[in-house]
């Protein structure tokens, strides 16, 4: 992965050495010069191969058509002696696209043969002579071109020079026989090809260098708007979000992915800011009364009893309490929410916690002329297990039944039997039961309450959110924001339904396989 | 009763110090968690109160120093953390107790107190006493006066609870935790409510109550 430092501003009053670094540290042109280098390698690779195996297979041509003409040359003396291969040299020679042939003795005497002009030293060697040489042939016996007489050594018109490949044999008394095959073509095709491979360099390079500044310089360009445009939202406004050209190329992809973290965080943040902005309302007002009221006895501090002071102390202390427990559940919710106590979740009978939930509060709903109804029909069936946490799902469970006991119409106090026929006939129950499915469970905690309206649910598990207005029953707003958050960490959810009428609420789990 | 409190809150410290020794206690105060662990080292205490986060060495690194060398007085562990995975950090290095601030002195007070006399044997005690009321923890049955009380499963476990700690304060807190095994923070009366029921049954037909609500703090079982 190749990430690029996006200061792009910095190399605008930069050096040249400077700028020159700078583009290195861009992708698009780093590709390129590599692109480039690789491919000139193995451009120069394949050429030099071709070219190997081109001149190896011509070498060898050569190669044959010489051992060929020395046979024939030496079946010629053989027949005839030196008279008949003088003759077969001098009638070779003047054959269109002959070969090259010099008949000589070791003092450089020549005695037939269409060579002008060679390198001496030739003259001194026997058998192959594999390095191309530079000769010249005689005027008459220039390549595919009329005989002209002339004797060897003989000044005329400047020719280019050609190389040739040679054999060089001895024969008797002293004599020497050259033959040569012209390897002009060879040297010439090597400068095509070499020729070829600069051309097709030259123009790759310049290829790429414009591919280079038409894409390189858009992808930059769009690196760059994308690197404004997180600047922006650095600056503070995250309502911001990256471009996407709309070409869904890797750039959209990113830019996509981006947007949607960036949607998450404007979410969170807007949380975060709602929040803030309740625990400043919600902890300043107690906070406030509790001055008030320290501020009050203070002032009353000589002409109050003993009797009065302590009870106005003990309402101070009552409100911080009060005070102390909202920070409690705040601290509690947003732990939970951050997962940090994921590490003590372990397996849970859930049922039992309901049972155990059940119980604690039977008697206290029943000083309030409500009943509790658990159904444990389902203990039988074996326990519930639940990944969770015991004590945090004995609190959202609480939270639950609290609620519904303090939202709950107040029924008559025991012993005091109600003579209104609607009391009797729909009393106020909370039922609190456990619904097993195959892969989840369900604690529910119903009542036939007031209920709450259905276009309400999603707001009501939030912090500090409380229908009732004018706050006028004890609490925080906190408490379904906990069993919600208590819930979640466990890997469920908390589920609002109209119980018809009343709340149900139910805290919805996944089982575990034990 | 004496008592090493590790905190390096001065303010907080003074005020306990004072408060303990208007209980009737002899407080000894260490003010980092180098001196608290000497101090707690030499030994002689009946409870120590230890501050999570000290300077030099925190307060759970001095426990655990503690019950390594074989030491096991009682320790409570006070913290800013009151989370249930703290609570359980806590008690899982030795700790006895745990209270979360910020807390009524009255609470701490009544857990600590709990806590040191918690060396005496009384685990071993079959039948609690008090006054005329008597429990037997092996067949389960209250008498008082010599009569037979019918309590429910969970009154009885409240009633085992307040006379193992007879003549001592109990919080509504503590109720909770050692009868119900929650550490929650019910918002109702709900432990009220419960140990009303139970003071129906024990002391309503009888002339002397022995159940009684001490103000601000919680229940005391005493003849």
């Amino acid at each position: 992965m190749v990430t690029e430092p996006i200061d792009v501003d910095t190399s605008k009053s930069a050096s040249p050495m400077g700028r020159m670094r700078m583009l290195w540290r861009v992708t698009s042109f780093r590709l390129t010069v590599i692109f480039i280098s690789v491919f000139f390698i193995f451009s120069v690779m394949l050429v030099a191969g071709s070219l190997f195996t081109v001149t190896g297979v011509l070498h060898r041509e050569a190669r044959n058509i010489i051992n060929d003409e020395l046979a024939l040359m030496q079946r010629a003396e053989r027949r005839g002696g030196l008279q008949a291969l003088a003759r077969t040299v001098e009638a070779r020679s003047r054959a269109p696209g002959a070969s090259l042939y010099l008949l000589f003795d070791g003092t450089g005497q020549v005695f037939a043969g269409n060579v002008r002009r060679l390198p001496g030293a030739l003259l001194n060697r026997t058998g192959w002579i594999n390095e191309p040489f530079e000769y010249r042939l005689l005027e008459g016996f220039a390549r595919r071109r009329p005989r002209q007489e002339g004797p060897p050594g003989a000044t005329s018109a400047p020719r280019p020079d050609r190389v040739a490949i040679a054999k060089v044999v001895t024969l008797d008394r002293g004599l020497r026989l050259l033959i040569g095959r012209d390897f002009g073509q060879p040297e010439r095709f090597r400068r095509i090809i070499l020729f070829a491979l600069i051309a097709s360099t030259a123009s790759l390079a310049i290829i790429a260098f414009g591919a280079w500044l038409f894409l390189g310089r858009k992808a930059l360009g769009r690196i760059e708007k994308v690197s404004a445009a997180s600047e922006r939202i650095v600056g503070g406004d995250l309502s911001q979000r990256l471009p996407i050209s709309g070409a869904d190329d890797e750039f959209d992809r990113l830019a996509q992915s981006l947007n949607a973290m960036l949607a998450r965080i404007e979410s969170l943040d807007g949380g975060i800011k709602a929040m803030a902005d309740s625990v400043a309302h919600d902890l300043k007002t107690p906070l406030t009364r509790l001055r008030n009221r320290a501020e009050r006895e203070l002032a009353n501090a000589d002409s109050a009893s003993t009797a009065d002071r302590q009870n106005a102390l003990s309402e101070i202390v009552a409100e911080a309490d009060h005070t102390i427990r909202i920070f409690n559940a705040l601290l509690m919710i947003s732990r939970v929410e951050a997962g940090s106590q994921a590490a003590t979740l372990e397996p849970v009978d859930a049922c039992a916690v309901l049972a155990d939930i059940a119980e604690l509060y039977d008697v206290v709903a029943e000083e309030a002329g409500v009943r509790i109804e658990f159904a444990d029909d389902l203990a039988e069936a074996g326990p519930l297990m639940v990944r969770g946490n015991r004590e945090l799902l004995g609190q959202a469970l609480s939270n639950l039944v609290e609620n519904a006991l303090k939202y709950a119409r107040p029924g008559p106090p025991p012993g005091d039997r109600p003579q209104d026929e609607q009391m009797v006939t729909n009393p106020t129950v909370i039922s609190l039961f456990c619904e097993r499915g195959s892969r989840h469970c369900s604690l529910v905690v119903a009542d036939n309450g007031p209920g709450i309206p259905a276009h309400e649910y999603a707001r009501v598990v939030q912090r500090f959110v409380r229908l009732d207005q004018s706050r006028s029953k004890p609490g925080s707003g906190l408490g379904l924001a906990l069993v919600n958050a208590v819930a979640k960490l466990c890997g469920g959810s908390l589920e609002l339904h109209d119980n018809e009428p009343g709340l149900r609420a139910a805290i919805r789990l996944p089982l575990t396989n034990s | 009763m004496r008592i090493l409190l590790i905190e390096d809150d001065q303010d907080a410290a003074d005020y306990l110090v004072k408060a303990f020794k208007e209980a009737g206690h002899v407080c000894d105060h260490a003010a980092d968690g180098a001196v608290g662990d000497t101090k707690a080292r030499i030994g002689g205490y009946d409870v120590l109160i230890v501050d999570r986060m000290l300077p030099k060495l925190d307060g759970l690194s001095i426990i655990a120093n503690l019950r390594a060398a074989g030491d096991h007085t009682p320790a409570m562990v006070l913290s800013a953390l009151g989370e249930v995975d703290d609570r359980v950090k806590g008690l899982r290095v030795g700790g006895d107790d745990y209270l979360p601030k910020p807390y009524a002195f009255s609470e701490l007070l009544a857990r600590v107190e709990t806590l040191g006399r918690r060396r005496s044997p009384e685990e071993a005690e079959m039948r609690y006493e008090v006054g005329d009321l008597t429990l037997d923890r092996l067949s389960h049955e209250v008498h008082r006066d010599g009569k037979k009380l019918l309590l429910q499963p969970r009154e009885y476990r409240l009633l085992e609870y307040l006379m193992k700690n007879a003549g001592q304060v109990v919080t509504r807190t503590m109720l909770l935790e050692n009868v119900w095994d929650y550490h929650f923070d019910p918002m109702t009366n709900v432990i009220d409510v419960h140990v009303s029921r139970l003071r129906g049954k024990i002391d309503r037909d009888f002339d002397v109550p022995l159940l009684h609500t001490v103000r601000g703090s919680g229940y005391m079982l005493k003849a």
